[in-house]
């Protein structure tokens, strides 16, 4: 009888010693994400007009900065789209700006990028229609679009000429993503 | 000469009115596209928690439901609409992926917007079907962790014909299927973060 009571007593502190391992085992914490904001205007808020067509056809681009680079980044892809837009019943959207090659070390994008295919940094940049660099909104219609900013940390530089187009980018893109930051603004003439 | 004459006057006329027309007239676009929106958050705004994981307790089923949501501007020859929302944020391995939280395709034409807490089934009694997103079919409340917000796009695409596909459908099968057939499509952003 001594003897089970013994083995019970283990048993019952073993039980307790496992319930009390179990929960507080958290897992190992995941660095902090990407994060891309600008000091232009809110998440989810409204493209102030100076980054608009309604301004003119050549407005500067957005300034953006971010934090929490991940470890191993070489370089940065910034993909801004309007997600409304409808073309030939397809499944794409309207592409005003997509860089790529963006130097690993940048923590920010200033405002008024030039419009050329290579920046000095070694940035490469296309847009829609043939254009390079940043086109800003110009939605003309009453209710709002939405014009989505997403930067890519790649552990890896892109090998691609400022011909390339955007699929060809994506494609290059895949599997090579370390972190997104994702930023979205709104405008309407 | 009185027909040269003529006929330089009627080009001459010709070429003022293009001219006249030119700058004028922008290219032709839908004078309204078609607008998504929810009783029960802003557009770019926060996703109130009633709609969230945050509610969800483990172990039982899902306490979050789907917000309300309102379209307008259907076009003319919709035959269906296919609903997406996904998290932008989410990673999927180092690929271009990210979370899908709820699909639904075959959304009766003559619908303008869904009701608060649709079932989670794989069909609904109107023809709707909801394949899986990554865990059950239907709705998914997002679950973000803090501090960092994740963007919620809802998008509702309205289609010329209708989707000829079963609730084990993929992601990417629906959006195949859907490539070449869509009239316009409408979004709301929602943000959240736990």
């Amino acid at each position: 009888m001594r003897r089970f009571v013994l083995a019970l007593a283990l048993a019952v502190a073993a039980t307790g010693l496992a319930q009390a391992q179990t929960p507080p085992a958290a897992p190992a914490p995941r660095p902090p994400a990407l994060v891309v904001t600008s000091p232009a205007f809110e998440d989810g808020g409204v493209i102030p007009d100076k980054y608009t067509q309604k301004a003119s056809p050549t407005a500067p681009s957005i300034p953006l900065n971010w934090v929490n680079t991940p470890a191993g980044t070489q370089s940065f892809v910034l993909l801004f789209h309007d997600v409304d837009v409808v073309s030939n019943r397809s499944m794409t959207d309207s592409l005003h700006w997509l860089a790529w090659n963006i130097p690993a070390t940048a923590t920010s994008l200033p405002e008024g990028l030039p419009n050329t295919p290579t920046l000095p940094d070694g940035t490469v940049q296309i847009s829609h229609r043939n254009t390079h660099g940043y086109v800003g909104p110009g939605y003309p219609g009453p209710n709002y679009h939405h014009y989505i900013f997403q930067l890519i940390a790649l552990d890896t530089k892109l090998d691609l000429p400022s011909t390339a187009t955007r699929e060809q980018v994506m494609q290059a893109v895949n599997g090579h993503i370390l972190g997104k930051g994702v930023l979205v603004g709104r405008f309407h003439r | 000469m009185r027909p040269i004459a003529l006929a330089a006057a009627l080009l001459v006329a010709g070429l003022g009115a293009a001219f006249a027309q030119a700058p004028a007239q922008p290219a032709p676009m839908r004078p309204v596209g078609m607008t998504l929106s929810s009783p029960d958050f802003q557009d770019g705004g926060i996703i109130p928690d009633q709609f969230t994981g945050k509610v969800n307790v483990q172990g039982q089923p899902p306490k979050a439901v789907s917000p309300a949501l309102t379209w307008t501007g259907t076009p003319a020859g919709t035959q269906s609409f296919v609903l997406i929302m996904h998290d932008l944020d989410v990673m999927v391995g180092k690929g271009t992926g990210d979370n899908l939280h709820w699909l639904a395709f075959n959304i009766p034409a003559t619908a303008t917007g869904l009701p608060r807490a649709v079932p989670t089934t794989a069909t609904l009694p109107d023809g709707t079907i909801q394949p899986r997103n990554r865990n059950s079919h239907g709705y998914q409340g997002p679950g973000a962790p803090a501090p960092i917000y994740h963007h919620y796009v809802f998008g509702i695409w309205a289609l010329d014909t209708k989707l000829n596909l079963t609730e084990t459908a993929t992601r990417d099968e629906v959006m195949k299927a859907m490539d070449g057939h869509v009239l316009d499509k409408g979004f709301l952003v929602g943000r959240f973060h736990r």
